[in-house]
């Protein structure tokens, strides 16, 4: 993917640069909102990863708000060291896909932009995920699996059916909690694992492939092997 | 003194406006009355001569008029004899 | 009080100056010439009706006479013929006993027929039928009201009367106004001087109050009367303006106070970490261990400092704004949903017992963090094989939420600092974080003009176990926070 990183940090630009180039993808850096807005206006780029507070008067959520009077609809992840709760539902209202608050783990970074790149388009509705022999159907809300029904509770289909849609690549558990739960914090428990593991213990139960993988320090994946 | 003068001023046009306006038409050459005169006494008394009045009252009235103008006081006087000629047309 | 007089002295000093405008810039001076021109005008009307009705009654009354006295010689004039006018004229100065008839009769040669006046006057040649002239009698000054009337063949006619009487009347009148507006001046000036004292002498307290903060003394408050009026009510806004501003500043102090407590302590022990591994670690394997301490460690630091920092936000009151209407009961199912798994998992039995629906007015993030942490620490501090019991119901005006556990509880005195300043709470605590969760909640309630219960399961009992109780206002937005101070 090409990813343009906009962020003034020259430290955490050339780490989150390096660790995206290492997942294999393309990054443009500008290290202010001038530059970053002259870069996406002027080049094609499937994701934009922008500092909310930025240095030369053009700041993330301006440059969004510019970009978007422009037409121009490439999903955008902020990051931002602002923590109040408004800050995010102001960079989502601005035109933003996604908010990812600083400090924030690489894994975290990595497998929300990969999910903003490969994003579903919306215009295509789905009725059917498949993952291996893994079915789930969204009209009738079943799960099965090489042909056998599985009981699922509608929050485990809901958290499965996010893993399914984006199958093959990493889901963190923060990403879960605020697309599956709707909470935007972190509970100290580790409420996610438990309802995974069930999840799994479920699908896999009488198979011999596992099909949802634990990704250290990151998250989950779901995948064909 | 703040409000004093504040009030001054309020005041001050209402008051010099007021007598202005009182003043406005003096400058006239003024008329003169001809019937106040030691003349015109004497003719009153005359014409209260020729009534011949009978009432006590009217003949003393005829009297201290025509002895006010012989005084040199005509207005009194001929207040005297008028008040007699009154007197003495009313029953009329 | 006595800090307002500084701030009186320049008013002062430039009323000396520009009188106007320096009464005009304090408002006080305004309200006083307003009071003194409101005071001016009422007085102003007042005279012009009594002049109306006396000096002007009395000039209507004379020209009304002369009126009359016309008319009646023309119709003496229609009766008999113009040359009857001769004697009737004469009859009438005859008996004028006011001696105040005034009367010329002209002939077409100007030449004088009858009447009292030795000339006509060349006013009396103006369109105007109505004249007014200065007269002499006897060397007196007086004035005559005359009214011309054309008679036809160059006759002409002036009837009139000495207005001397009226005028020395007229005189009183206008002595006595003069009087009357110069003793309603002096109150006016007086009114205007006790308005303006009486409004300073409210507004300096105000004043002082103002400037002493200015000084930096946050500790002065406005000294209220029991008047109750609108200076009071100013003075009661002002002090509840600084009493917020006070709790703001004693917040502000309290989050560097828990930035020092909470994060130097864990900061200093990741670095302890690091630093010793640095010597000493024994291999790659070890070293990278340590790093990866060291990221988790972090990562605690970072949840801290935004749970101090949401808390600090809460108690600002600044995300009043996100309120609004949602229902409590799916949301409280959908915790217990989300932490029954996670109960189990640490082999606990999560219950809940909700209503069907529990609306309410607030904010929805907010309320589901305070519950989140509620049940955290629940999970946390139950033994294995305990329960946890959700519960919300409606009690009179009030949703309660209710979470019990059967851990070791609190004792009574870390309950009062639990009611406290929130940092300070968790000095008292060994588990890091836990503290802090109670002071979020504690936070979100009072945001919400509730109140946080906190009583034992089982009283009694040992363990007694935990039981919180959230008693949450379900109507309208609340008008300011710290109710639980109680």
């Amino acid at each position: 993917m090409r990813i343009l990183l906009v962020e003034d940090d020259a430290e955490v630009a050339r780490f989150v640069k390096k660790g995206l180039q290492e997942a294999g993808h393309t990054v443009e850096h500008a290290a202010n909102g001038r530059d970053g807005l002259f870069l996406a206006a002027s080049e094609g780029f499937d994701v934009l990863v922008l500092d909310r507070m930025l240095p030369g008067g053009v700041d993330g959520v301006r440059l969004v708000e510019t970009l978007r009077g422009q037409g121009n609809r490439s999903p955008v992840l902020f990051l931002s060291a602002l923590t109040a709760v408004d800050e995010r539902v102001k960079g989502l209202k601005a035109g933003g896909d996604d908010y990812l608050t600083k400090p924030f783990a690489f894994a975290e970074l990595l497998a929300r932009v990969e999910a903003l790149g490969r994003r579903p388009s919306a215009e295509v509705p789905t009725t059917r995920l498949k993952v291996a022999d893994l079915e789930l159907d969204l009209l009738s809300r079943t799960v099965t699996r090489g042909g056998r029904k599985i009981d699922v509770q509608p929050r485990e289909f809901r958290l499965l059916e996010h893993l399914m849609r984006h199958a093959g690549q990493v889901v963190t558990r923060t990403m879960l909690l605020e697309k599956v739960w709707d909470y935007h914090f972190d509970p100290q428990t580790n409420v996610i694992d438990v309802h995974v593991s069930r999840l799994r213990h479920k699908l896999d139960k009488g198979f011999d492939k596992p099909l949802i993988q634990t990704v250290r320090n990151a998250g989950y994946m779901i995948r064909a092997q | 003194m703040a409000g004093m003068r504040a009030f001054l001023a309020l005041w001050l046009p209402i008051l010099l406006a007021g007598s202005a306006a009182a003043q406005s038409d003096q400058p006239k050459a003024p008329l003169r009355v001809t019937t106040d005169s030691v003349g015109y006494c004497r003719a009153l008394a005359a014409r209260m001569a020729e009534l011949a009045p009978r009432a006590e009252a009217d003949r003393r009235l005829l009297a201290e008029g025509r002895q006010l103008c012989d005084d040199g006081h005509p207005r009194a006087g001929i207040a005297k004899l008028r008040r007699a000629l009154r007197g003495a047309q009313a029953p009329r | 009080m006595r800090r307002g007089a500084p701030a009186l002295p320049p008013v002062t000093a430039s009323l000396a100056q520009l009188p106007l405008i320096g009464l005009l810039r304090s408002a006080s001076g305004r309200f006083a010439l307003l009071f003194t021109a409101l005071f001016a005008a009422s007085a102003t009307a007042a005279a012009m009706v009594l002049w109306w009705n006396t000096a002007g009654a009395l000039d209507r009354q004379t020209d009304a006479a002369i009126r009359a006295d016309a008319t009646a010689l023309m119709e003496r004039r229609a009766d008999a013929g113009l040359m009857a006018l001769v004697p009737a004229i004469i009859d009438r100065l005859a008996l004028d006993v006011q001696n105040e008839a005034l009367y010329l009769l002209l002939g077409p040669e100007r030449q004088i027929l009858a009447g009292n006046l030795d000339t006509w006057p060349a006013e009396a040649n103006a369109d105007q039928p109505w004249i007014r002239m200065p007269l002499l009698r006897d060397g007196a000054e007086s004035e005559a009201r005359l009214l011309r009337v054309e008679l036809g063949d160059g006759h002409r006619l002036l009837v009139g009367r000495d207005v001397a009487e009226k005028l020395r009347l007229r005189a009183l009148l206008s002595e006595g106004l003069a009087w009357a507006a110069a003793s309603s001046a002096l109150i006016a000036v007086l009114g205007a001087w006790m308005l303006r004292r009486a409004l300073e002498d409210r507004l300096a307290p105000v004043y002082g109050t103002a400037a002493a903060i200015g000084g930096g003394d946050l500790s002065r408050r406005v000294p209220l009367s029991d008047r109750q009026d609108e200076f009071d009510r100013l003075g009661m806004t002002m002090n509840a303006m600084l009493d917020r501003i006070a709790q703001l500043m004693e917040g502000v102090r309290g989050v560097s106070d828990a930035i020092a407590h909470d994060l130097r302590t864990p900061i200093a022990r990741a670095r302890a970490k690091l630093e010793e591994s640095l010597d000493s670690a024994a291999d790659e394997e070890a070293l990278r261990a340590a790093v990866e301490q060291g990221i988790a460690d972090l990562d605690d630091i970072a949840r801290v400092f935004k749970a101090v920092l949401r808390i600090a936000e809460v108690e600002a009151g600044a995300r009043r704004a996100a309120f609004a209407p949602l229902d409590l009961a799916p949301m409280l199912a959908d915790a217990a949903e989300l932490y029954g798994a996670a109960a189990e998992a640490l082999d606990q039995a999560l219950t809940a017992e909700l209503p069907e629906s529990l609306p309410l007015v607030g904010d929805r993030d907010l309320l589901l963090q305070a519950v989140a942490n509620l049940l955290d620490n629940a999970l946390k501090f139950n033994p294995a094989g305990g329960r946890v019991l959700i519960q919300a119901q409606q009690v009179a005006g009030l949703a309660e939420v209710t979470v019990a556990d059967e851990g070791p509880g609190l004792s009574p005195d870390d309950r009062g600092r639990v009611g406290e300043r929130f940092f300070r709470t968790d000095a008292a605590r060994t588990t890091p974080g836990s503290g802090l969760g109670l002071s979020l909640v504690r936070a979100v309630v009072a945001l919400h003009g509730g109140e946080v219960v906190l009583e034992d399961t089982y009283p009694g009992a040992t363990p007694p176990g935990l039981r919180v109780t959230l008693r949450l206002p379900l109507g309208t937005v609340p008008e300011g926070t710290g109710s639980t101070a109680a």
